[in-house]
């Protein structure tokens, strides 16, 4: 067995020392050493998108990721969005359009939209399914997911419009 | 949408994967990789030698009966003890204090196997020379429904029309894998399951330890989907097991691979159909036999073999049906419940055979299904008078009226065709023919919180928040007033399964009956205390809290519950309902299996590529009569996911086996529908309140993804001019069939 070591995680702002052997995946660092368990675990191949999370902002798969590529880097899990209390405009967007029936799958839907938005504050309809495609949910039939993750790009857009001016 | 999602949006929820227990033991189960083999010696002690390993359990360590089963009959084994009869059949259990060394440790349980020949098909099984699998030889199941004279039928008929259809085997494929989690509890054990049933939980790992069920706490906490699939119960006794001999608490959990491999599967049919009919297409005979592998147990084949022969003619008024089904053993894994219990196969199976049909006579798919649909009054093929309005004719009207002639034939394009497709279903609410009450219970808690506890768990598809609804509605309150709690053996009544869309039907209606009743009761307890008359009360909101409300004073219930003696508290009351059913005859099948029958139409646009094969669904409208409708948002939930259920069987999804071995065991190989491969949804509700349904609702979580591939099935064979008659739709199969096409030149 592989010798163990001490490894310095920064999750959702929290600095947590993991001992455990070189080779964990980040979702096993998450799950079972810092004990983050919104992270799904649904494949553990790369083929789900449940054990989606941000690394410096982007979303990777933490199936796919090793815990030691996340030294030095922030990590952001579904637990590191609410802010005292207060869901995000996505966060909450899923609970009004019944975007949720188990909920297996809405931690890595909130997380891959998350990083989509900040990427691209205005994706179209196709570009959302696209960028979606990767996070697999068998209960909702996506309707009500993309449905919920447009309405926080409506929002912003009436937001931002007027502010902006010259669109 | 479900009660709880703030907590799920927050990755707050807890799954049974997600627990964590102060000196938690990891368990992985040994499994067998012969799909039929002798069991000749096994030996732990390598295993138990390991540092870190706790314990290793085989099928002699088993205290109580080595025998389950999810319905009646109790046939397979917990962990195989002189046979194994599937590949993946669970031979020993090990638990230890890391995942890597129970890993470890399963690998290291010496095992010596026999192979034997195996059987991995319902043809293979019917052969003579076939090796004896089950305890009466290899039909697992035979039945029929009969009714009339088929054969007279047949001769008399202008038309008869046979056709033989092949449905693939496919996985729930919920995304949460199968885990499970025992505990030791002061004189007894707690196990958290995400099951269907805790009930039958309880009973059953109460049978394997040789405890009183008592003694055991079955709850379920948050489901991750179930589909009619979980508890794996091999897995549930299997950590309860592992908890007793350890006396410490123990995680069981399956990879995707292990889930895949083992898990039951929705059952593969082939069918051989005949439809009679006279020139103007009114149906006179239906036959059908229908041959399933029923994998290496009996289990759900017999409830699943029932519907699916019940179901035989679909919903149309025939005189004469002959109705047959049969399941063989095979050593693939079991074949078991899947939403829709096998009416989405014989569904493709009869909604092609009435395409064709309509084709042969040259007449619209639409119209042929109009003139034979089921309509009040009429009788099934069981025999049972239908006495609940039918909306199915009212749902083919519309449909037709939603898509325009000129729209319905399709178009041909350069490198692609559309066109429409249509598949009607009927669907019984509840078990098949026999007794499942439904039990509910409302309380008066401290404070004066009303609580509703029901068995039947919330697996994902709302049914706590539209429970809640529906005693809400029965007391003349806001559902925020009542507080719901489900699946829990210690604090909830045993309601049967959330399965065979009983839950808003049969549960719904005790929950009404008992929030009634609630309600009368604390009025009568009222009154005592306040020495009134009863009929002075009523039970009101004012200022949006619940009280009992006289012409000049209010009561609040907080204060109801103080003024309650010790022995009269928690206050509450129990409402059953149990369908009104009844067995069927067991040589024709007649009788009434369910009290009441969703129906509905499903429209399904599609685009074929010529060169490639592919299949894209562009848009589907489901008419439905689901009688009242309780939660319009939870009941567009089900149909949007039943759809894209259907879009995977229609054009994705097939386990793949060989020798028994599934070769697609993992997300990467086994695909199933994204967000890209679905489509906009129009619902369109249809049809009277249910005479018998609780404020006339019936059930939709199966019937949502029942005529789905049907109508799939249907719009590439018209679109493509394919004659579609196996499931699913790849790219081969589609491409193939363009190819033979071209060949036999443009119908
Ligand atoms: S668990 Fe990582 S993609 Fe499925
Ligand atoms: S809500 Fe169940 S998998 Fe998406």
């Amino acid at each position: 067995m592989a010798q163990k070591q001490i490894l310095e995680l920064t999750v959702n702002g929290d600095l947590y020392e993991i001992a455990c052997e070189p080779n964990i995946t980040l979702l096993e660092a998450l799950r079972e050493k810092a004990l983050l368990t919104g992270t799904k675990r649904g494949c553990d191949l790369g083929a789900c998108g449940a054990c989606t999370v941000l690394l410096d902002g982007e979303a990777v798969l933490a199936c796919l990721t090793l815990a030691l590529e996340a030294q030095d880097r922030e990590v952001t899990t579904i637990e590191g969005l609410a802010r005292n209390g207060e869901m995000t405009p996505l966060q909450q967007a899923f609970v009004d359009y019944g975007a949720i029936q188990c909920g297996f799958c809405s931690p890595g839907f909130i997380m891959s939209a998350t990083a989509m938005l900040a990427d691209d504050p205005s994706p179209s309809q196709q570009e959302i399914r696209r960028r979606l495609a990767g996070n697999l949910c068998r209960c909702t039939g996506y309707a009500k997911i993309l449905k919920a993750v447009e309405a926080v790009v409506e929002a912003r857009a009436r937001v931002s419009a007027p502010a902006g001016g010259a669109l | 949408m479900r009660a709880g999602t703030p907590a799920i949006v927050t990755g707050e929820a807890r799954y049974s994967g997600d627990c964590r227990k102060e000196g938690m033991l990891f368990a992985r189960v040994a499994r067998s990789p012969h799909s039929r083999a002798l069991i000749t010696a096994v030996s732990a002690s390598e295993a138990l030698a390991l540092p870190g390993a706790a314990a290793v359990l085989i099928a002699s360590d088993i205290p109580g009966e080595n025998l389950i089963g999810m319905t009646g009959k109790k046939h397979q084994p917990v962990m195989a003890e002189t046979d194994t009869r599937f590949m993946g059949e669970a031979v020993a259990v090990v638990a230890a204090e890391t995942r890597a060394v129970a890993m470890e440790a399963a690998r290291s349980v010496r095992v010596e196997y026999e192979p034997l020949p195996a059987v991995h098909s319902v043809e293979e099984s019917m052969a003579p020379e076939a090796p004896r699998l089950g305890p009466e030889g290899n039909v697992a199941w035979q039945g029929r429904v009969t009714r009339g004279d088929f054969e007279r039928a047949a001769r008399e008929a202008d038309v008869v029309l046979t056709g033989v259809y092949r449905t693939p085997p496919v996985d729930h494929a919920y995304i949460e894998t199968e885990s499970v989690l025992a505990e030791p509890e002061v004189g007894g054990m707690r196990v958290w399951s995400s099951s269907k049933n805790v009930h039958l939980d309880q009973r059953e790992i109460a049978r394997v330890l040789g405890w009183p069920k008592e003694r055991i706490r079955v709850t379920a906490p948050t489901i991750g989907g179930n589909f009619g699939g979980k508890p794996d119960l091999p897995q549930l006794c299997m950590a309860a097991l592992l908890c007793e001999r350890t006396g410490r608490p123990v995680l069981l959990e399956m990879s995707r691979e292990e889930s895949l491999q083992v898990s039951t599967k929705r059952h593969p049919v082939v069918f051989h159909m005949t439809h009679c009919a006279d020139r103007r297409g009114r149906l006179l005979g239906v036959k059908m036999e229908a041959y399933a592998d029923a994998g290496a147990y009996l289990d759900y084949t017999v409830p699943v073999m029932q519907r699916i022969v019940i179901h035989g003619a679909g919903p149309y008024r025939v005189e004469n049906v002959l109705l047959e089904g049969w399941g063989y053993y095979t050593n693939n894994p079991l074949s078991g419940a899947m939403r829709g219990f096998g009416v989405p196969q014989v569904t493709f199976a009869c909604e092609r055979q009435m395409d064709r049909l309509a084709d042969a006579l040259g007449l619209d798919p639409i119209d042929i299904r109009i003139m034979n649909a089921l309509q009040t009054g009429d009788r099934t093929a069981t025999g049972q008078v239908l006495e609940s309005p039918v909306g199915l004719g009212e749902a083919l009207n519309k449909a037709r009226e939603l898509i325009p002639a000129e729209e319905w034939t399709g178009s041909q394009e350069d490198t692609s065709h559309t066109g429409w497709g249509v598949a009607c279903f009927h669907y019984g609410n509840g078990l098949t023919a026999m007794p499942n009450r439904g039990t509910a219970v409302v309380r008066l808690l401290e404070g004066g919180r009303i609580q509703l506890a029901i068995g039947s768990p919330d697996v994902g598809q709302g049914s706590n928040l539209a429970l809640g609804q529906l005693a809400a509605e029965a007391l003349g309150l806001e559902v925020s007033h009542v507080e719901v709690l489900s699946a829990d053996t210690s604090l909830t009544p045993d309601s049967g399964s959330s399965s065979g869309t009983r839950v808003t039907y049969v549960v719904g209606n005790a929950v009404v009956s008992a929030a009634r009743s609630f309600g009368e009761e604390l009025a009568q307890r009222a009154a005592a205390v306040l020495g009134t008359d009863r009929a002075a009360l009523s039970l009101e909101l004012s200022a949006g809290r619940p009280v009992l409300r006289s012409d000049n004073f209010e009561f609040g219930l907080a204060e109801l519950y103080e003024e309650l003696g010790d022995q009269e508290r928690p206050l509450e009351v129990t409402g059953t309902f149990d369908p009104p059913t009844t067995s069927l005859d067991p040589a024709t099948g007649q009788g009434a299996p369910y009290g009441a029958y969703t129906f509905g139409v499903q429209l399904a646009k599609v685009s074929v590529d010529h060169y490639t094969g592919k299949v894209g669904v562009e848009r589907i409208v489901s008419l439905l009569d689901v009688g009242t409708v309780v939660n319009p948002l939870l009941l567009r939930g089900q149909v949007e996911g039943g759809c894209a259920m259907g879009i995977g069987y229609a054009l994705l999804e097939e386990i793949e086996l060989q020798g028994g071995r599934v070769v697609n065991d993992n997300f990467d190989r086994y695909l199933l529908p994204t967000a890209v491969d679905v489509c906009d949804v129009t619902l369109v509700i249809i049809g009277a309140a249910d005479s018998t349904g609780p404020y006339g609702a019936k059930g939709i979580g199966e019937p949502a993804t029942i005529p789905t591939a049907a109508a799939i099935a249907n719009a590439v064979s018209r679109a493509a001019q394919i004659d579609v008659r196996q499931l699913p739709l790849s790219l081969e199969r589609v491409s193939a069939a363009l190819a033979e096409r071209e060949e036999g030149g443009f119908r």
